[in-house]
């Protein structure tokens, strides 16, 4: 299985945050969703995959080509949708195609107005006017437009209502029929991975904790729940981290075997979410596993 | 390359036309053209760069498949086609105004004017972008303010230690002709431009979006 794109012991540093460390890769073919509670440093990882930040050290390579020195042989097979609207606001989507479409060489109006078609968005009025989920309709338009084979989105569901949320998974989920595209999607809403993320990478602090197949994160981990008098200090190490009431104890396990080898038939043991993995995990304050 | 110039120009159409307006006006109150070109340079340079700022695109662009070097390029070699603009425009009010209204004792003005003019544009363009790219726009116009002042200082100054050799200084530039004076402006103007160009290349790629 190829990777579309790897990193590589990638350090960026701010004056309250830094990105340590970081390696992971992203397969070629599945949709890998990016999970990580606000300020984890998505945001961050996805600027430095799109070369927009510089890092510090480390080393990013993308279709297997080193990031620096081929940008713009990169740039024009990845189509990108960013959580903010960093369009020009004053133009319309009309004078925008003008200055985007040459910029690729791949670039199809068909597909282009395909979309604008079926999102009725209206081409000659300023971008400004548009509503959140317009302008992130725009966007979509223009990230594949050019036929990418790996298409980043930062956040594309935040803030947007239901239906719209669902429409956009749809239409990524008809993208993905296509087997040779790859999506990396950033989001903290996790359900929205449920639907389509073959893999999900998993950041915290400024560190990736995990990166995984769904099925395998999902079967690998369980919610542990029974009563308190089964505790001990040694058997707390065992768990990521445990959330203790009056009437017992929930905990996340990163081995449900072996939790079951430990407690037998005395606990409960639940398939858990994408939310319990996060919120379990930023509790405990999980070293690196990959 | 073409995109971005384009871009720019489709982003300030509205002043572009206030632009014209403007050299339109300089030319009825008959100023010499160099002020009229000047001005308008200077006017539509800062707004190529602020509007960047303001409207998030370094983002968008630098995702898109452009490199930085051209991007940067793109504004100096807009700013050299709105000179070449600024000049047409300036050479037509003249010629309108000469022979529809009579004002003006010459149907063209005079290519040294004409040449200072663009100067001045290219000249405000090298101090304004590397500027811009540094520190964006909200400080830009506090740094170009102390640098004006500074300039002004300076020159207090200059005037201050050489006002014995202003005699010497006199002679010295009446050896050569106005023309020659001007060439060799233009020739320091032109060097200043392409280092201004190089270095802001230098900034914006050392950037984080």
């Amino acid at each position: 299985m190829t990777n579309v794109v790897e990193f590589k012991r990638v350090t960026k540093s701010f004056k309250n945050f830094s990105l340590k460390d970081v390696s992971f890769s992203i397969k070629k073919g599945y949709v890998t969703g990016f999970i990580g509670a606000n300020g984890a440093g998505k945001s961050t990882t996805i600027k430095l995959l799109m070369n927009l930040l510089r890092k510090e050290s480390g080393e990013i390579t993308i279709f297997g080509l080193d990031q620096d020195k081929h940008n713009q042989a990169i740039k024009e097979r990845i189509g990108f949708v960013y959580d903010e609207n960093c369009f020009y606001e004053t133009l319309s989507i009309r004078e925008l195609r003008k200055i985007i479409a040459p910029m690729y060489q791949n670039w199809n109006d068909d597909i282009f107005y395909k979309y604008i078609d079926q999102f009725q968005l209206p081409e000659k009025q300023v971008i400004k006017s548009f509503s959140k989920g317009m302008k992130m309709k725009m966007a979509i338009s223009f990230a594949i437009s050019h036929d990418p084979e790996f298409i980043i989105m930062d956040e594309p569901t935040s803030g947007l209502d239901p239906v719209f949320r669902r429409e956009i998974l749809e239409l990524l989920h008809d993208i993905m029929l296509d087997e040779q595209k790859t999506i990396f999607f950033s989001t903290h809403i996790t359900t929205d991975l449920d639907r389509i993320a073959d893999y999900i990478t998993y950041i915290h602090g400024g560190r990736i904790l995990f990166s995984k197949e769904r099925d395998e994160l999902l079967s690998e981990y369980g919610i542990v729940k029974g009563s308190t008098d089964l505790l001990d200090s040694d058997i707390e190490k065992e768990f990521v981290s445990i959330r203790k009431t009056n009437v017992g104890f929930e905990a996340l396990t990163s081995d449900v075997k072996k939790s079951k080898e430990i407690f037998g038939h005395e606990v409960l043991i639940e398939k858990p979410t994408l939310d319990d993995i996060m919120y379990y995990t930023n509790k405990g304050e999980l070293t690196c596993t990959h | 390359m073409y995109s971005l110039i384009l871009k720019d120009y489709l982003m300030l159409k509205r002043m572009l036309l206030l632009i014209v307006v403007i050299i339109a006006f300089f030319h009825i109150l008959q100023n010499p053209p160099t002020l009229a070109i000047s001005m308008a340079g200077i006017f539509f340079i800062s707004s190529i760069g602020s509007f960047e700022d303001r409207s998030n695109s370094h983002i968008m662009l630098n995702s898109l498949p452009l490199n930085r070097k051209n991007i940067i390029s793109s504004k100096y070699v807009g700013a050299l086609i709105f000179g070449v603009f600024a000049v047409i425009m300036s050479v037509i009010f003249q010629a309108v105004f000469y022979f529809v209204f009579h004002i003006y004792d010459h149907p063209f003005p005079e290519v040294k004017h004409l040449f200072i003019g663009m100067l001045c544009i290219l000249l405000f363009t090298s101090i304004y972008f590397p500027i811009l790219y540094k520190f964006g726009e909200k400080y830009t116009r506090i740094v170009t303010m102390f640098l004006v002042i500074a300039v002004i200082a300076f020159g207090q100054i200059m005037m201050y230690v050489l006002k014995d050799q202003v005699y010497e200084i006199q002679q010295f530039l009446s050896q050569f002709t106005v023309n020659q004076l001007i060439f060799a402006g233009g020739l320091i103007i032109a060097i200043i431009y392409l280092v201004s160009w190089f270095c802001t290349i230098k900034i914006y790629e050392a950037k984080d979006f």
